[in-house]
């Protein structure tokens, strides 16, 4: 977890303390009836939306419910593949919704979803330029993310798997690296199945997991936004409790001292 | 709506075509951004445009005139991410 912890057990972004550290995607929600019962479920710090060229029919219905539950909106740059497209996509939520912070995504094609590094910090640094708070999208790459520390991120965020796949922490040791050399909030993003990998990527020291898809495509998406809330607290007092290391050996959990000995042993020990 | 009526509408005057969302529209001379917004139905909360790549604030859709092969993009928020 970076050192930007406050003293409520919350993270800190870019100054901006939020208590829960489970941001909630909307991906994947096809019944817009239980996404108020998803959010109040899920209590994230953050819901994320994606700007999608409007069509009369889409108007009006989703900004509205999102807009009510009064929980801090992450617009983000999802579907751009290239750095301008992210740029202006990121300028038109700025207008739309009056914020200045992005989840930036800059993906490479529509097979992979990965982010293409290149574009990405190109937009990065374009966007911060214009006063941007850039939460960035990346791979479970160190180097590329302290590159995106370096040109001024206020969050790293890198996958734990592919978009949608639901595997988990495919590098955890990543990860991990990821976490020791950041001084910015690491979110996990993505490939997030179910909430032990919340748990475990708090554990690693993750100050927050993004979730779209485990929660909005479960059979019970509210009960499961419940569940993801209740693992990144536990995994969050978890890590700060400091768990203990990995042994290859057996160590006794009870004390061997003061044990009864059966009869056969005691006149072993008496004829000797 | 269709470049028939369009034509009707306007009586052939000062017409000319625009791109909005990948689609090309018909607009007329002296036409606002506000008012072809409203005319396509576009013109909900959350909703924000770039012309020709920029971005045109809420603030300016009603005094800018929309032109001859202005391109346009009308985004708003949607579930995603």
């Amino acid at each position: 977890m970076s050192q930007a912890i406050s003293s409520n057990g919350g993270f800190i972004i870019a100054g901006q303390v939020f208590t829960s550290r489970l941001l909630l995607g909307t991906g994947g929600i096809t019944n817009l009836e239980i996404l108020d019962a998803v959010i109040a479920a899920a209590e994230p710090s953050f819901v994320t939306v994606a700007m999608r060229r409007v069509s009369p029919e889409h108007q009006g219905s989703f900004f509205e419910i999102i807009e009510r539950q009064k929980v801090p909106i992450l617009p983000n740059t999802a579907g751009c593949f290239t750095a301008s497209e992210a740029v202006l996509t990121a300028k038109l939520a700025r207008e739309a919704l009056s914020t200045d912070w992005v989840k930036l995504e800059v993906i490479a094609d529509e097979q992979s979803l990965l982010p293409d590094p290149f574009e990405l910090l190109l937009a990065a640094e374009e966007l911060i330029d214009d006063g941007f708070r850039v939460l960035a999208y990346t791979n479970d790459d160190p180097i590329l993310a302290s590159r995106l520390e370096g040109v001024g991120c206020s969050a790293v965020m890198p996958l734990g798997a592919p978009i949608g796949t639901g595997l988990g922490l495919l590098n955890p040791y990543n990860i991990e690296l990821i976490v020791a050399n950041a001084r910015v909030p690491v979110i996990l993003d993505a490939g997030i199945g179910t909430p032990s990998d919340a748990v475990h990527a708090l554990e690693l020291g993750c100050d927050a997991v993004l979730v779209a898809s485990a929660i909005t495509r479960a059979n019970d998406p509210v009960s499961m936004a419940r569940a993801f809330s209740l693992g990144v607290q536990s995994g969050a007092i978890a890590y700060r409790s400091g768990r203990i290391p990995r042994l290859t050996s057996a160590v006794p959990s009870s004390s061997m001292d003061g044990r009864l000995e059966m009869l056969n042993s005691v006149r072993s020990q008496i004829d000797q | 709506m269709t470049k028939h009526n369009m034509v009707e509408k306007t009586d052939g005057i000062g017409i000319f075509s625009v791109v909005v969302n990948g689609r090309k529209i018909l607009s007329r001379s002296g036409e606002s951004v506000e008012e072809l917004i409203a005319r396509l139905g576009f013109a909900g909360r959350g909703t924000a445009i770039a012309r020709n790549s920029e971005i045109l604030p809420r603030s300016s859709w009603k005094s800018t005139v929309v032109v001859d092969d202005d391109v346009f993009e009308v985004l708003a928020p949607q579930a995603g991410g």
